[in-house]
Order: C-alpha cells, then sequence, then structure tokens
C-alpha cells in the first residue's frame, strides 16, 4: 500500500475520532425517529433493558461528572472499539486466505472472539 | 431506529436473527475468499466512521432528530457482504456496549439496518448507475471503447491503480456515480423505516395505518440527511483515492444486466 493511501485512511480514521470525541457530545438530544413515532402513538413503554452488562449504557461513559467529556469519550471509545473488531477481524479473515498456517491455528481459537461473537451473545440471551 | 427490547414480537426476533445469521455466515465465507489486502484497514475504518457519525443527531422537523445509518455507505465501499459485516459489528457493539437497541431485537435491527437498509440502497444503486447514462446519453451505455469520455482522467486512476486486469471500460457512469448514490442512500432509509413498521405492526405494537406512514414519513426527512452524508464521503474519497476502493473498478464499468 503506498504512503498516500495510508494517510488518507489514517486520516479517515481520525476524522472518525474527531466526530465521536469532539461533535458527538453536540449531537441533537431529541427523541430520533422511531422514538419519537413510538411516544406519539403510545408504544413506548418498554419491557425494560434485557442485558444489564452494558459497559457504557447511553453513550455516557461512567464515572465522568462532565457530561460532555463523558459523552466524547464514550463516543471515541466507542470508535476504537469498533475500529479494533472490524480490522482485526479482516486482517485474520485476510491472513487466513493467504494460508499462513502458522496463524491459522491460534485463530481458530481465538475466532469466535471476532465477528460472531455479538450474534452468538444475542443467541444465548434470547434462549435464556 | 434501534429497536429496544419489548418492540417486536418474539418470533420476528428470532426469524431476522436466522437471516442475519445466515447472511451473515455467508458474507464471512465469501471474505474468507475474496477480501483483499487494501480492504482490511478500509473495513476498520468504514466501521469506526459509520459508528462515529451515528452518534450525531442532527435535528428535523417537530422536536425530533435523526441520524445517519450508514449502511449503503459502507456497501459502496466494500461490496454489499462487507459493507453487511461492518453494520452487523455496529449494531452489535451498539447493542452489547452501550445498550442501544435491545438485545433482543438484535437480529431485527442488524436485519433492518444492515441488510434491508444496504440492499434496499445498494439495488436503488446499481439501478441508477446502470439507467442514468442509458437515459441522458441517448444509448452510449454500450460504448465499451469509452470514445466519448469527459471522465478520462477518472478511467486513468481506475484502470491504472485498482488492478491491472480492471479496464474502465466506460467512464460516462462515473459521472452517475454521487447522483446514484444521494438518490439510493435515501431510499435505504425510508426502505429500512417501512420495514421496521411493518414489524411492530406484525408484532401488534402499533396498528399498520398509523405506525407506518407516521415512520416512512420521519424518515424520509432523516433520508436527506443520509443522502448528503453518503454523498459527501463517497465524493471525497473518489476525488482522492478512488482506488482504495476495489469494488468500484467493478461496480463502475458494469453494463445493464452483467449484475
Amino acid at each position: 500500500m503506498k504512503k498516500s493511501e495510508r494517510y488518507f485512511l489514517a486520516a479517515g480514521l481520525l476524522t472518525a475520532l474527531f466526530l465521536a470525541f469532539m461533535v458527538s457530545p453536540f449531537a441533537s438530544k431529541a427523541p430520533d425517529g422511531l422514538e419519537r413515532v413510538s411516544e406519539n402513538h403510545g408504544f413506548n413503554i418498554q419491557s425494560g433493558p434485557v442485558w444489564h452488562s452494558s459497559l457504557i449504557p447511553g453513550y455516557v461513559f461512567p464515572g465522568i461528572k462532565n457530561r460532555i467529556l463523558a459523552k466524547g469519550l464514550a463516543g471515541a471509545a466507542g470508535t476504537l472499539c469498533v475500529f479494533i473488531i472490524g480490522f482485526s477481524f479482516s486482517y485474520i479473515i485476510n491472513r487466513r486466505k493467504k494460508g499462513k498456517l502458522s496463524i491459522v491455528k491460534r485463530i481458530k481459537e481465538e475466532q469466535p472472539e471476532t465477528k460472531p461473537a455479538g450474534i452468538q451473545e444475542g443467541n444465548d440471551n434470547r434462549n435464556r | 431506529m434501534h429497536i429496544p427490547d419489548g418492540f417486536v414480537s418474539g418470533q420476528i426476533n428470532a426469524a431476522a436473527f436466522a437471516v442475519t445469521a445466515a447472511v451473515g455466515a455467508v458474507a464471512v465465507a465469501k471474505a474468507k475468499k475474496s477480501l483483499k489486502e487494501k480492504q482490511v484497514p478500509l473495513l476498520g475504518i468504514t466501521a469506526a466512521f459509520v459508528f462515529a457519525a451515528q452518534m450525531l443527531n442532527f435535528p428535523i422537523a417537530g422536536g425530533t432528530s435523526g441520524h445517519f445509518l450508514g449502511a449503503l455507505l459502507a456497501m459502496i465501499l466494500l461490496g454489499p457482504l462487507n459493507g453487511f459485516l461492518v453494520m452487523s459489528i455496529v449494531i452489535t457493539v451498539q447493542c452489547l456496549v452501550f445498550a442501544d437497541g435491545g438485545i433482543t431485537a438484535l437480529g431485527t435491527n442488524i436485519f433492518n439496518m444492515g441488510l434491508i437498509a444496504g440492499l434496499g440502497g445498494y439495488v436503488v444503486f446499481r439501478f441508477l448507475l446502470a439507467v442514468l447514462p442509458f437515459i441522458f446519453k441517448g444509448g452510449t451505455l454500450g460504448d465499451r471503447d469509452g470514445k466519448s469520455n469527459k471522465a478520462g482522467e477518472v478511467r486513468e486512476v481506475i484502470s491504472s491503480d485498482v488492478s491491472g486486469s480492471i479496464n474502465m471500460k466506460n467512464p460516462e457512469r462515473a459521472g452517475w456515480l454521487l447522483p446514484s448514490v444521494a438518490v439510493a442512500s435515501w431510499f435505504s432509509v425510508v426502505t429500512a423505516s417501512a420495514f421496521c413498521a411493518l414489524e411492530l405492526a406484525l408484532s401488534g405494537t402499533s396498528p399498520f395505518g398509523i405506525v407506518f406512514p407516521a415512520m416512512v414519513g420521519v424518515h424520509s426527512l432523516i433520508g436527506i440527511g443520509e443522502a448528503v452524508i453518503t454523498t459527501g464521503v463517497v465524493s471525497i474519497v473518489f476525488a482522492a483515492r478512488p482506488e482504495l476502493v476495489p469494488v468500484w473498478g467493478k461496480v463502475l464499468r458494469t453494463r445493464m444486466g452483467d449484475n
């Protein structure tokens, strides 16, 4: 990959982090489309969340009093988290494709950690 | 449009979960075979951008806000199946880490905002890209020599950089990329909201006659924001580093019926 391409990709990631950290605390707090419709038509009574172990519920970083900082940190943490999952997922898949056997065995054990993890967790929860 | 727990019935959640798991499995299998090296960082960065941009709620009419979805953007940058994987990662993290969208509705949310929003938009995108040059250029669609190319530079870039084998045979098509993206991204949000409304109605949460027009109405406004952001990002990538998007070599060359 050329240098200019690397710079462009790095700029993309920095833009995402900037948006999440600096801009998202100032985003509109009004209810979104579905929330608005559910409020207007009286079906916004939820059963309450089933999953209680979210690390950063509601995009507010826990333990930080400043709301702007809490939301910015939550956004940056989520952006990095999603980037790392997406990058390592495609990195691992690409390595496998090339048939680099030394790494394949290790990855086979790690693989549930990458992409299908979320889906499987969803499944477990549903069966509970 | 993140559906919380308790809005959609168990059967629909289970069915949507089964569909998304199956599509996810196909996407992973396909990626194992054909994911290009250039797409490795791009996949992570697209996911990061979609996540960050989804946090930026913008106000629309009547004390309501909307936010970017990004499914079509991901599919345009990475191809439909990889784009679907990006959306699955984003929505799963939102659900598990940020409690945004119910865990029981995770499959349904990935179905609506990943599969339907992405595919609904992508079908429109490919259709427009195939039809618009034909309508406006009086049938130069079959002109595989690319004689009448204003977008000659674009052709140069794509043919030299994407890969040795790709030749931009149909340069007029590149000129229609952004209009197609704009219209298709509007459709992507509206289609997703229509499916969301349908699921709510089938679950008995709200009558179809009420929830369908309400959802589609609000999201046809939100779709304008989607169109602005998606078109903006695509135009930046297309102007600056189109060779980072291997998919475009194929998309922009393809003739009608080659899909």
